[in-house]
């Protein structure tokens, strides 16, 4: 195609896959950044670029990236998506290409701005989500939304699952802004409404621990969902032992009396756990994993974790 | 006065189709009481050249300011339209021939689809033949038809409900190159296999006439999509027997009030009634309707789609729904035969509404259409 328009992305790591595929094989891709610490994954990236004769730039730290500066000047792209990469651009990067930087949020906005959306709408068990496309300011997630593309989120979604469907979701998403920059004369896009407006930070400990007296069966089954995968698990506590859960049965249980919450009421062979919750409900989690690995049944019984004993204390 | 548009293709072999569709949307929005609603028409030729594409329904939303878009495109081209009708938060009704399966059946709620369902006829079809007893068959295409994904929905409806593909032809598209031959090696090596033919327009007469000249004696078993049985082609397409049957979505010859009107108000605007007229009627009764909503909804498209998943209406062809799933309507599809006009020539003859078309449907949206490529933007029948 004549006058093709190029792009460049910057991106955090694999979640980019699909859309760097579909630019690439529809010739608008010039060059990828990577954000990231990974030093085997950037390696992996430069690889494919210089294999695919595209132009590669690797920034480790945050204080690296005003090096995105010169790299742009080198590929002069017409447009960079960003897609989940992980460091602010400055007011002076953004201002060399003029309504030319266009991030790829997955999640609804305003509603859901931050750093780690797909956590907070599974944590949040919003039923729906979105890839929502918006042009790029110094503060996060806040510039003109020109389009999001919706994106539904089944009640057995984790991190994991729903990160590949957003993952799928943006691809398709990066190749209809690619086109419309092509061929439109000019991009629609409206201000993000002030209504609704949410900011969420990067989650910490608090946020992904189980509060067994303060959380429903429902809301503890979508906290498990939304570390699944992206961190070793949600916490819980067992006096000093601090556990992790990754797997969480979809429907809490109904008791017959309100055990204390946390409580455990069952234990299987294959390492499950039937906990109480409020409401007279329970849940089936398990095994339980740590931040040094799994290390076993044995241990945990061993540490006193067994029928009766209430998670949490 | 609000306005609507429309994208009018261009055709070869259909060469009234633009103001078909045109004459059938305004017939159409008289009827449903809305022709006080403007429609401003571009052309897109083939649908092949995004650029036009693109820029035309860029000055309908932009320039125009219309409500409703109407456009005769692909799945493929819509999807590229689609983030504009996003950001510009209006509503892009489809009006599709149905030859292409898309890939994903992303919904957008800005974007609804109003088809004539070719491959949904074709695998309907393609089920008959195995009811009917057959347990191999042939696929027979072009060069043009055969770069549409209805070829998958065929072969899929056969191999799908027990039968086996036991051949393929693929012949080209230039009258010179355009052949049959290898059929009687394939009909020599398989004497029990039916046709499963995908062609269109003057393909679809020259398969007619090829077969009759390679097979004069036989009438060759045939399971034909709707494209195939379209009444304006089948009048100069030689009668093939009674061995070819099929899947029709429509017929001038429909016994209803509303397909007596439908055809009555076409002749009174000087046009003879066919498919893209009816698809012209049908999208103003969507049309209509999506801007009553739009008013309604202070022009929130996306709250309009919701509303539109609820609207089902009656068209010439049946009462229409909507798949909210895939925001597809879904109208009621026939089985039809052929007879001889009386000059050698063909007549479609509707024996009986299909059965199963909605688990047919929900078949062909759940197919793993796997690796399959096709680098066919046109619209169907436009080349």
């Amino acid at each position: 195609m004549e006058n093709q328009i190029r792009i460049a992305v910057l991106c955090g790591g694999p979640f980019a896959g699909p859309a760097l595929m579909k630019l690439a094989m529809e010739n608008y891709l010039c060059g990828i950044a990577i954000g990231t610490r990974d030093y085997k994954m950037a390696e992996q990236f430069r690889t494919q670029c210089e294999q695919a004769g595209l132009s590669f730039s690797h920034i480790g730290y945050k204080k690296d990236v005003s090096l995105i500066d010169a790299w742009l000047h080198e590929v002069k792209p017409d447009a960079v998506f960003s897609i989940c990469f992980p460091y602010r651009l400055s007011a002076e990067i953004l201002q060399k290409i003029p309504d030319g930087f266009y991030n790829f949020h997955p999640g609804p906005l305003p509603s859901y701005r931050g750093p780690s959306p797909i956590f907070e709408v599974i944590k949040r068990a919003s039923t729906t989500t979105a890839v929502s496309v918006h042009r790029m300011q110094e503060e996060y997630d806040t510039g003109d939304l020109l389009f999001a593309e919706q994106v539904t989120v089944e009640k057995t979604d984790n991190y994991v699952s729903l990160a590949q469907k957003l993952s799928q979701r943006s691809g398709l998403a990066a190749m209809a802004l690619a086109e419309m920059l092509q061929f439109s004369s000019r991009i629609p896009a409206v201000p993000q409404s002030s209504a609704g407006a949410a900011f969420y930070p990067f989650p910490g400990v608090q946020d992904m621990t189980i509060g067994w007296e303060t959380m429903d069966a429902q809301q503890i089954i979508a906290l498990i969902n939304a570390c699944n995968g992206w961190t070793r698990g949600a916490i819980t506590r067992f006096g000093e032992e601090i556990m992790r859960v990754t797997t969480v049965g979809q429907e809490p249980q109904s008791t017959e009396i309100q055990f204390p919450p946390g409580t455990i009421l069952e234990i299987s062979e294959n390492n499950h756990y039937a906990i109480a919750c409020l409401n007279k409900q329970a849940i089936v989690i398990g095994p339980f994993s740590s931040d040094f690995g799994d290390l076993g049944m044995n241990y945990y019984e061993s540490a006193g974790i067994r029928k009766g004993v209430q998670l949490g204390k | 006065m609000q306005n609507i548009g429309i994208l009018l293709p261009r055709s070869t072999y259909y060469n009234g189709i633009a103001f078909d569709m045109q004459c059938g949307l305004r017939e159409g929005l008289k009827k449903s009481g809305a022709d006080d609603l403007r429609i401003i028409s571009e052309n897109i030729g083939f649908g092949a050249e995004k650029q036009p594409v693109y820029r035309s329904a860029e000055k309908l939303l932009m320039d125009d300011n219309v409500e409703v878009v109407l456009a005769y495109v692909g799945h493929r081209t819509a999807q590229l339209l689609r983030p504009l009708f996003m950001s510009a938060n209006k509503l892009l009704v489809v009006l599709d021939a149905g030859a292409h399966l898309p890939h994903e059946w992303p919904v957008s709620s800005n974007i609804f689809y109003h088809s004539l369902h070719n491959s949904l006829g074709a695998w309907l079809a393609a089920e008959w033949a195995t009811r009917d007893g057959f347990k191999t068959a042939g696929m027979l295409t072009n060069y043009f038809d055969g770069g549409f994904l209805h070829t998958m929905a065929i072969t899929n409806g056969f191999t799908h409900s027990g039968g086996k593909i036991g051949f393929n032809i693929a012949t080209g598209y230039q009258p010179v190159d355009f052949s049959l031959e290898a059929l009687k090696e394939h009909l020599a090596a398989y004497p029990d296999a039916c046709l499963l033919p995908i062609f269109s327009g003057d393909f679809a007469e020259w398969f007619f006439r090829d077969i009759h000249t390679l097979f004069p004696d036989r009438s060759l078993p045939a399971y034909l999509p709707p494209f195939m049985l379209e009444e304006q082609m089948l009048k100069n397409a030689v009668y093939p027997g009674e061995n070819a049957k099929g899947i029709a979505v429509w017929s001038k010859n429909l016994d209803s009030e509303a397909n007596s009107e439908f055809v009555a108000a076409i002749k009174a605007a000087r046009r003879e009634a066919n498919l893209f007229s009816l698809l012209g009627w049908e999208g103003a009764s969507l049309a209509a309707h999506a801007v009553h909503l739009m008013n309604e909804h202070n022009g929130d498209a996306r709250v309009v789609a919701e509303d539109l998943h609820k609207f089902s209406f009656l068209s010439p062809r049946g009462t229409i729904t909507v798949d909210a799933a895939t925001n597809n309507t879904i109208a009621p599809m026939y089985q039809a035969k052929m007879k001889d006009d009386g000059s050698g020539h063909s007549e479609l003859h509707i024996t009986g509404e299909a059965e199963n078309t909605l688990e047919a449907w929900k078949k062909i949206r759940s197919l793993d259409l796997g690796e399959t490529n096709s680098g066919w933007f046109n619209s169907y029948v436009c080349n």
